[in-house]
């Protein structure tokens, strides 16, 4: 994990990693062809959330093939996103975050011909949730969870397209199916906890994939067993994130379809950025920054990699500097290597581990630590952990990076060992010393106030820290605060936070703004944004770093209060429109100049019905909402990842609290069931809220 | 299936178990979370375990508050990861925030034995996002107490069935790599017996335990393992 600028809504669909589906037995039961699906969501208006559990994809050559015809081939979610036990795995995507460029679903083998029909498969039990906004939707509140059905649960949803056939992939060959996923609503719930009925119906879109492919010079290893197999791998630019990974073939060669932006040729279009990184085999690594990529063109990226390399591991552990034997869990270890385009980097030094210089390198190993904070977790026979098979550089090192929320980042120069002194020596020089970190911290306490929840009810307090003036979260709490009606008017917090300065600075303090997000029930069942009022606390001057074991520094709690009360005021929204938007266009919301969150802009031409839409489901308060703008990217790689910068001024909104309901006095909401979010003494709850609508 | 029968007697089952899930490459034991494939008695079964998958975009580091009636962990790790509960009391809820700055994808599903129950998802930076089951759990249960945890660390998405049990209670478990296993009020001490599904060898188990965030026993082995609380 790079500490990313929050901001940066990269115009890049959520990556949910679509990764190796081509690896393994790639020739059982004669399925040698490859096929990548994806999605482009078209839903309904006027929803902050239109989450569908998806199961498969399945496809066969008959266009009326029945629900048991053995020819079905079936693409079912990344085996790598975690599926246990028995069960059927799922994943949820939302349609609202997939309108301008895909949501990738997963690459799957299949046996190669010609394929007449596709079939999305829901969870039958559960197809999925919708979160409306502030009614304009026909509903009795916004912002919470709404189940639906299917208006015909038994009907499959057929893709049988008019211009046949739907897709021939062919052995060895990567094909592509994106698919349309379009909702629309039959009838909806007429109280909290009802259902929505809709239906929804698939079509095929073309494009807005780009192809990047090449040949990587390669021929050792390759084919080894308990060695991982040799592939190139798409991250979002400067980052680990792995967005699809393309082995390569016997001839060297490598193809990888990925969502792109279209390009229309004018000042603001903005495609989409990626890193190639190459790993795997008996190889040397290999990586690349790419210059943008558009719909439907192709980028030709070559690797000239070094072959029948030793490989090594590196393993550690990593804990904190501040409390002794503290491991820390869930660390993110990366190898950085420069980008065969840039290889000696902007200052010419070719080091990844110089502050100024790593966000110009790639990723081309992660691991991460266990619980006891011990890394690489442990692959398996057939597919060895990243770090267990890191060819080990006759000469230089490699930069490895770890990095933790709360936590400074660390670089330490790293080689991959062997034999009895295998391990890493994480080092520059030829002596090994294990790659046993420390990860430095700082503390700042602070207290909120909040209104206490009354009897029989809880609240639960998150606090998170960001540098100050932009939306670069980098910490939370590990754990949210209780408070009952028995705790005092205010929450005490201590949060971790990173101590040394943001680069390319290396001096001087380094400050942040604080807020604090409640986590709520509506009526009793979780709720998916919260109804309490966000306190923040901006410009807090952070803790100086230590480097001394077991001295770190803290802040406050004296000048770390926040002005604003946590109250009870229900749900809210804010909708509205974003003119002559493109895909590096966003949205950030603030309160008292403190970020708290981001959108991009949804449903952009050239979409039929472009929209052009933003929305956030907020608690009722006044905010402002400031547009941002990625930089045009041109035809080179840019040296990093681009950063937001804001255009024009931001506009004022304030979104009224909901209506009280129930108690002695009724409300206009009468429909509303006191507890929704809270309650008050007197027994008054926020009613059904409210929504504003703004055009930027 | 041995709910409440004594841990003796859920040994024998274990390893009886094991040839059965060997010979007919079948997914785990009777009943907390599948089925053993052997005849393992006439005990009833117990109810179906609830267990939890931290899913999403492989690698984004997140933090979870997980609690059902009686007590609750923290738990921090990245995607993807499978939390279970032995001798869990529902209602229970999970929270899990993610503690990376991008857009990434962290979801979360309920699962009762091999169902999946309910997701929840967000891909904001830092987003939260709960879930709870069995009822309306409306406060957070007290720390857990002892908080003994089992983590099965690899092989990595390789499926595995275990058998966990204190000296009154056993628990079947099938699931893959990385698991983390809480046992939820203990009675005595805890061991678990874990083996891969099929009959096959994928590699080794790596298995610690943890006593109050404090290993007290890790065990390298397979295709069959054994953990004891010392």
């Amino acid at each position: 994990m790079y500490p990313t600028v929050r901001g940066l809504v990269l115009p890049l669909a959520i990556a949910i990693s679509i990764i190796l589906a081509g690896f393994g037995s790639a020739r059982a039961g004669g399925k040698t062809a490859f096929v990548e699906i994806g999605f482009v969501g078209v839903p309904p208006l006027n929803f902050q959330n239109v989450l569908l559990n998806v199961q498969a994809i399945r496809i066969n050559p008959k266009a009326n093939a029945a629900p048991n015809d053995p020819k079905w081939q079936k693409i079912g979610v990344p085996a790598g996103i975690g599926q246990g036990g028995n069960g059927t795995p799922e994943l949820q995507i939302d349609l609202n975050t997939s309108q301008n460029i895909p949501q990738l679903f997963n690459t799957g083998k299949v046996k190669p011909g010609t394929y007449r029909i596709a079939q999305l498969l829901l969870d039958p039990n559960n197809p999925g949730t919708l979160v409306p906004d502030c009614p304009k939707a026909g509903t009795p509140e916004g912002c919470i969870n709404y189940p639906f059905q299917l208006a015909n649960p038994g009907s499959p949803i057929n893709l049988v397209p008019a211009q046949q056939p739907l897709l021939a992939p062919s052995k060895g060959k990567l094909s592509q199916l994106v698919i349309q996923l379009t909702m629309a609503i039959n009838t909806a719930p007429i109280q909290p906890g009802g259902t929505y009925t809709v239906t929804i119906s698939l079509g095929t879109v073309t494009g807005p994939l780009g192809t990047v492919t090449g040949t990587v010079s390669t021929g050792s290893g390759g084919k080894a067993k308990h060695v991982r197999k040799l592939a190139v791998t798409a991250e979002a630019i400067g980052t680990n994130t792995e967005i699809a990974s393309a082995p390569v073939a016997s001839d060297g060669s490598y193809t990888l379809l990925l969502p792109a932006g279209n390009d229309f040729g004018t000042p603001n279009d903005f495609g989409t950025l990626y890193d190639l990184a190459v790993a795997g085999g008996g190889d040397s690594y290999g990586a690349a920054r790419l210059p943008k990529l558009t719909s439907l063109t192709t980028i030709t990226q070559d690797f000239k990699l070094s072959t029948n390399q030793t490989l090594g591991s590196i393993s550690g552990t990593i804990k904190d500097n501040c409390v002794a034997n503290l491991p820390i869990a869930g660390a993110t270890i990366q190898l950085l290597i420069p980008p065969s385009n840039n290889p000696l980097l902007s200052d010419g030094t070719g080091d990844c581990s110089a502050p100024a210089n790593f966000g110009e390198c790639v990723s081309v190993a992660t691991a991460n630590t266990d619980n006891a904070g011990d890394f690489p977790l442990p692959g398996s026979l057939s597919t060895p952990a990243a770090f267990d098979s890191v060819p080990i550089l006759k000469s230089g090192t490699y930069t490895m990076m770890v990095s933790a929320p709360g936590y400074d980042s660390l670089f330490t120069p790293v080689n991959a060992t062997t034999g009895n002194k295998s391990g890493g020596n994480c080092s520059a020089g030829k002596t090994v010393v294990p790659c046993n970190l420390f990860l430095s911290t700082g503390y700042i306490k602070g207290v909120i106030p909040i209104t206490a929840p009354i009897a029989g009810e809880t609240t639960l307090v998150q606090v998170f820290a960001e540098d100050t003036g932009t939306n670069n979260i980098v910490s939370a709490l590990p754990m949210p605060i209780i408070v009952r009606s028995t705790s005092s008017n205010t929450v005490p917090f201590t949060i971790n936070v990173p101590t040394e300065p943001i680069p390319p600075a290396t001096t001087g303090p380094r400050t942040f703004d604080l807020f604090a997000t409640t986590i709520d029930l509506f009526q009793g069942v979780t709720d998916p944004y919260q109804g309490h009022k966000i306190a923040v606390i901006p410009d807090i001057e952070g803790p100086a770093f230590s480097s001394v074991q077991g001295a770190c520094n803290t802040v406050g709690p004296n000048g770390v209060s926040s002005p604003d009360t946590i109250s009870c005021v229900g749900h809210g929204s804010i909708t509205g429109t974003v003119a002559n938007a493109d895909l590096g266009t966003s949205v950030v919301l603030s309160k008292e100049d403190v970020q708290i969150t981001n959108t991009a802009v949804q449903n952009q031409a050239p979409n039929m019905s472009a929209t052009n839409a933003i929305s956030f489901c907020i608690p009722g308060d006044d905010y402002t909402v400031q547009r941002m703008e990625l930089p045009t990217q041109g035809s080179t790689p840019p040296l990093m990842m681009p950063t937001p910068m804001p255009v024009g001024t931001p506009a004022a909104i304030t979104v009224p609290p909901a209506p009280l309901a129930g108690g002695p006095s009724p409300t206009p909401t009468p429909a509303a069931k006191c507890p929704t979010t809270c309650s008050n003494v007197g027994g008054t709850c926020p009613g059904v809220c409210n929504n504003v609508g703004t055009v930027l | 299936m041995a709910y409440h029968a004594s841990r003796y007697f859920l040994r024998i089952v274990a390893m009886s178990a094991l040839g059965a899930a060997f010979a007919l490459s079948v997914a785990s034991c009777n009943n907390n979370q599948g089925g053993f494939s052997g005849n393992v008695g006439n005990t009833p079964n117990g109810p179906a375990l609830t267990s939890y998958r931290i899913l999403g975009t492989p690698g984004t580091p997140f933090t979870a508050t997980v609690s059902d009636a009686r007590s609750s962990w923290l738990v921090q790790g990245n995607v993807p990861l499978s939390i279970i509960i032995c001798n869990n009391v529902l209602p229970a809820i999970i929270i899990a925030t993610k503690t990376s700055s991008d857009n990434n994808l962290l979801s979360i599903e309920i699962i009762k034995g091999t169902r999946v129950l309910n997701l929840a998802s967000t891909s904001a930076p830092f987003g939260t996002v709960s879930l709870q089951t069995g009822g309306k759990l409306l406060a957070i249960s007290p720390p857990a107490s002892p908080d003994l945890r089992i983590f099965v660390a690899g092989p990595l998405n390789t499926s595995y069935s275990a058998l966990v049990e204190d000296i009154q209670s056993g628990f079947v478990i099938s699931d893959r790599a990385p698991t983390m296993i809480m046992f939820d009020t203990p009675n005595g001490k805890v061991d678990g017996t874990f083996f891969q599904n099929g009959g096959r060898d994928f590699g080794t188990f790596t298995l610690n335990m943890t006593l109050d965030g404090v290993v007290v026993a890790s065990v390298v082995a397979g295709p069959t393992a054994f953990i004891r609380e010392p």
